[in-house]
C-alpha cells in the first residue's frame, strides 16, 4: 500500500497531478499524462492533499483524516485504503 | 469580439479585442484580415502555412496582468500540436512555430493559435469554453459538452422557440460575484447537419442557413446588432450535454449535478492544460472563475431525447427552459 501512496506522491511532485479543490471542500484532480479528470468529494480532496503535504503512510493519511471528520479510525483507514487503490490504479 | 490592426510598426501585428471584458491580445505576425478570416468570415481560406516566415507567432494580453498576485515564478512549457508547436509561460506571452508542413485551408482557429489565445484569456480570469449559450424566458443558458452531446440541436431547438442565440459552439466566460457573463468567440452559427437539425430549420427558412462547402454542416453568418443573436448574455444556469448510453432516450433526461462533477466538465470543455500544476498563474485566476460561477448557477447534466424535437411541449428541458404561464 505505502508503495502506492509514494506513486500518487511522485505524480504531485512531478505536476503530473493537479489538485484543484472547491470552497465547498470538494475538487477535481486533473492528471495532465493520463488526460483524466478526476472527482473528488471533500474526502478524497483531504487525503489527497495530505499525501500532497507528506504523509505517505495509510495511518499517517488516516489521521488527518480523523482530525478532519468525524469518523473512527477503521472508517478512515478504509476511506485511504479505497482511495490510494483506486487512484493508483489510474495512474498506472 | 473585435479584430483591429496592430500597433507593432515593424511587423504584421492585429489585437483581439473583446466587446465585454477589459481585455485584448495582441498577436505579432498575424495581420487583421488573416485573424478575421478565420474567426468570423468563413469562406475567405488562406493557407495557415503561409506564416511560418513570419514565426514565432508572438500572443500576448495587453495590460497590467498582476501576476505577482499569485506569487508564482514563470514556468515555461511546450506542447505539439498538429499545426504548430506553443511555448507557454506561466504569467507569460505565448509564443507559436506554425508548422511547415501543415495545409488547413478548411479548418477555423488553429488548436495551437486557440491554446495561445485560451492562455492569455485565462490570466484576465476569463475561460474559453466550448459550448453553445442562448437565452429563455427562465434566463440564459450555457450548455457545454463534446462533438455530438446536442448543442446543435439545442441551438436549433432554441432558435426554433424564439430564443436569442449567442453561440452554438464557443464562448468566452467570466464570473464576477454579482453574474457570469458570456461572449460569443465568433460571428457565425455552424450546425451539424442532423435529422433534428434539418427538421427544425425547415421551419425557420427566414433565418437564411446554407450548407457548407467543406463539411456536413449549415452555416449562418450572424450580422451585428441583431438581436436575434445577441453577442453577450448573463448566465443562470449551467448544462453539461452527454449522450444517451443506449440508444437515444424517447424524453430528454435531467438531473442536477454536483458542483465538482460540473468543476471538471468546465475544464474538460476548455482548456484541461491551464488547470495543471504548471500553469500556476492561469490556474489560480480561473479556478477563481470557476468557483464564482458554480456558486451563482443551477447545474445540470442533460442528454437530450427525441421528444426535444418530436413532441417539445411534453419534453422536460423546453419545460424548463420555458416555464408554462
Amino acid at each position: 500500500m505505502d508503495r502506492r501512496i509514494d506513486l500518487i506522491a511522485k505524480a504531485l511532485a512531478k505536476k503530473r497531478l493537479t489538485i484543484n479543490p472547491l470552497d465547498d471542500g470538494s475538487g477535481v484532480v486533473l492528471d495532465v499524462e493520463g488526460e483524466k479528470l478526476l472527482t473528488m468529494n471533500a474526502t478524497g480532496m483531504t487525503i489527497i492533499q495530505a499525501i500532497e503535504d507528506g504523509a505517505h503512510s495509510v495511518g499517517a493519511i488516516a489521521r488527518v483524516v480523523t482530525s478532519v471528520f468525524e469518523v473512527d479510525d477503521a472508517a478512515a483507514d478504509q476511506d485511504v485504503h479505497a482511495f490510494v487503490e483506486n487512484v493508483s490504479g489510474q495512474l498506472k | 469580439m473585435r479584430v483591429l490592426d496592430g500597433t507593432c510598426s515593424s511587423q504584421p501585428s492585429c489585437l483581439l479585442v473583446s466587446d465585454v471584458f477589459d481585455a485584448t491580445i495582441q498577436i505579432t505576425g498575424l495581420t487583421a484580415p488573416e485573424l478575421r478570416a478565420r474567426l468570423f468570415e468563413r469562406g475567405q481560406a488562406w493557407p495557415w502555412h503561409r506564416l511560418i516566415e513570419r514565426s514565432p507567432l508572438k500572443i500576448e494580453l495587453l495590460g497590467d496582468r498582476r501576476s505577482d498576485l499569485v506569487g508564482g515564478r514563470s514556468v515555461a512549457i511546450e506542447r505539439d500540436l498538429a499545426d504548430g508547436q506553443v511555448r507557454l509561460v506561466s504569467g507569460g506571452s505565448s509564443e507559436l512555430r506554425v508548422r511547415p508542413n501543415h495545409d488547413d485551408r478548411a479548418s477555423l482557429l488553429p488548436a495551437s493559435l486557440y491554446l495561445c489565445f485560451a492562455q492569455q484569456w485565462a490570466q484576465a480570469g476569463l475561460i474559453a469554453l466550448h459550448g453553445a449559450a442562448f437565452v429563455s424566458s427562465a434566463g440564459g443558458t450555457l450548455a457545454i459538452g463534446g462533438k455530438g452531446t446536442g448543442k446543435s440541436t439545442l441551438t436549433t431547438v432554441a432558435l426554433s422557440v424564439g430564443c436569442p442565440v449567442v453561440s452554438d459552439d464557443w464562448v468566452l466566460a467570466k464570473a464576477t460575484p454579482d453574474s457570469l457573463i458570456v461572449e460569443r468567440l465568433r460571428r457565425f452559427i455552424m450546425l451539424r447537419r442532423s435529422w433534428a437539425s434539418q427538421r427544425l430549420l425547415a421551419e425557420l427558412p427566414n433565418l437564411g442557413f446554407v450548407q457548407h462547402q467543406d463539411r456536413p454542416k449549415v452555416l449562418l453568418r450572424v450580422r451585428q446588432n441583431d438581436h436575434r443573436f445577441p453577442k453577450q448574455a448573463e448566465i443562470s444556469r449551467i448544462f453539461v450535454l452527454s449522450r444517451p448510453r443506449g440508444a437515444r432516450t424517447e424524453n430528454t433526461q435531467l438531473r442536477p449535478l454536483s458542483s465538482n462533477e460540473t468543476m471538471a466538465a468546465m475544464i474538460q470543455f476548455s482548456m484541461p492544460l491551464l488547470f495543471s500544476a504548471a500553469m500556476p498563474i492561469e490556474r489560480a485566476r480561473l479556478l477563481q472563475s470557476i468557483t464564482l460561477c458554480l456558486r451563482r448557477t443551477q447545474k445540470l447534466r442533460v442528454v437530450p431525447g427525441a421528444s426535444l424535437i418530436g413532441d417539445p411541449a411534453q419534453d422536460p428541458l423546453l419545460r424548463e427552459l420555458i416555464p408554462p404561464e
